[in-house]
């Protein structure tokens, strides 16, 4: 029975992520990533559906989210790959990424407690700026949800790569490698890529940034968690 | 194509052997965060060459995206947590993600600007 499952559930989700990545190539509009499309899709497919199909659309898809631990392990390699540039600027990136992170969940923790977020979306906006791999396995340490953090890493991706060249442009942020560390830190592989276009040195500490920024939340969050017992 | 494979199962074997460190010490970290932070150390130390494990791990970060919409579909099991505070939700996240943006622009680009002299 379940193996029927997790062959449905892997037949499914490819199906539908090739199909959004027609779609997506069809309508030429780079924000709206495949990923997105088929999560709204695959969301709205299955809310007309009856709840038992989504847990056992969820129950067959256990093996495709097992496959995110090997695939954080392999983020290794485009840092590894860049190390470079970190070596080229190690205190510029350790400053900019440390900067960016401490104030983004000094926001998320300030703001949500001035309008009174719960406990579980707080720490969901936390996460928000860590790529998304890392995120998904920090929910279990942090105690949230997947499905909300899912969200607002998108949202982040989402809204950094939207306004993040316009808004750094605005501040005078010039130097390409100060514009992708900020990009990378917020907005992860979206940001990263959307450096990129703009300059291989923005890319190149972009995905230093992705990375810096991970680890240091993922730090912070473990620590606190531990703290809090 | 076969490197490629035994590549990818090595990757795995990495992250299920750190699944096992985990569970048998309690350690509060995910295991996949472990498996990054052990493989960028063993590449760094040379004690695993970049080309072991590269074409395996471009394949698995090629087909990234579309391990993400189990996730993201899951959040409909999650309505009841969103109920009432999206709007709160969105605005907190908008208004970090702009901070942290500027933020990190502006000390990036003074740490630059320092770097040169």
């Amino acid at each position: 029975m379940i193996a029927l499952e997790v062959v449905g559930a892997t037949a499914f989700t490819a199906a539908l992520y090739w199909a959004c990545t027609r779609v997506q190539r069809r309508l030429r509009a780079s924000l709206l990533h495949p990923v997105f499309l088929a999560v709204l899709a695959g969301g709205a497919l299955f809310a007309m559906l009856p709840p038992r199909w989504l847990d056992a659309y969820l129950e067959g898809a256990a093996p495709i989210t097992w496959l995110l631990g090997p695939a954080t392990a392999a983020l290794a390699l485009p840092f590894f790959r860049r190390r470079a540039f970190l070596a080229a600027h190690p205190w510029t990136a350790l400053l900019a990424v440390a900067a960016g992170c401490a104030s983004t969940v000094g926001m998320v923790w300030g703001l949500g407690a001035l309008l009174g977020l719960s406990g579980a979306l707080m720490w969901a906006a936390t996460l928000k700026s860590v790529t998304l791999p890392v995120a998904l396995g920090l929910t279990e340490v942090v105690r949230t949800q997947p499905g909300v953090t899912t969200l607002c890493v998108f949202g982040s991706g989402l809204l950094g790569t939207a306004v993040g060249p316009a808004l750094l442009s605005w501040a005078r942020v010039r130097s390409p490698v100060a514009r992708g560390l900020a990009l990378g830190t917020l907005s992860h592989v979206l940001g990263t890529a959307r450096a990129l276009d703009e300059d291989p040195l923005s890319g190149a500490a972009g995905v230093v940034a992705l990375t810096l920024s991970a680890l240091l939340v993922a730090a912070g969050a473990i620590a606190l968690s531990v703290l809090l017992g | 194509m076969i490197r490629t494979g035994l590549q990818l199962l090595a990757l795995g074997g990495l992250f299920a052997l750190c699944r096992w460190v985990v569970a048998r010490t309690g350690l509060p970290v995910p295991a996949g965060l472990l498996a990054l932070v052990v493989l960028t150390l063993l590449l760094l130390a040379r004690a695993v060459p970049e080309r072991a494990v590269g074409s395996g791990a471009d394949a698995l970060l090629r087909i990234l995206p579309a391990l993400f919409v189990p996730s993201g579909i899951g959040v409909l099991r999650e309505v009841p947590l969103l109920r009432g505070h999206g709007l709160t939700l969105a605005l907190v996240l908008a208004a970090s993600v702009l901070v942290g943006l500027l933020v990190a622009g502006v000390v990036g680009q003074a740490a630059v600007i320092r770097e040169r002299r």
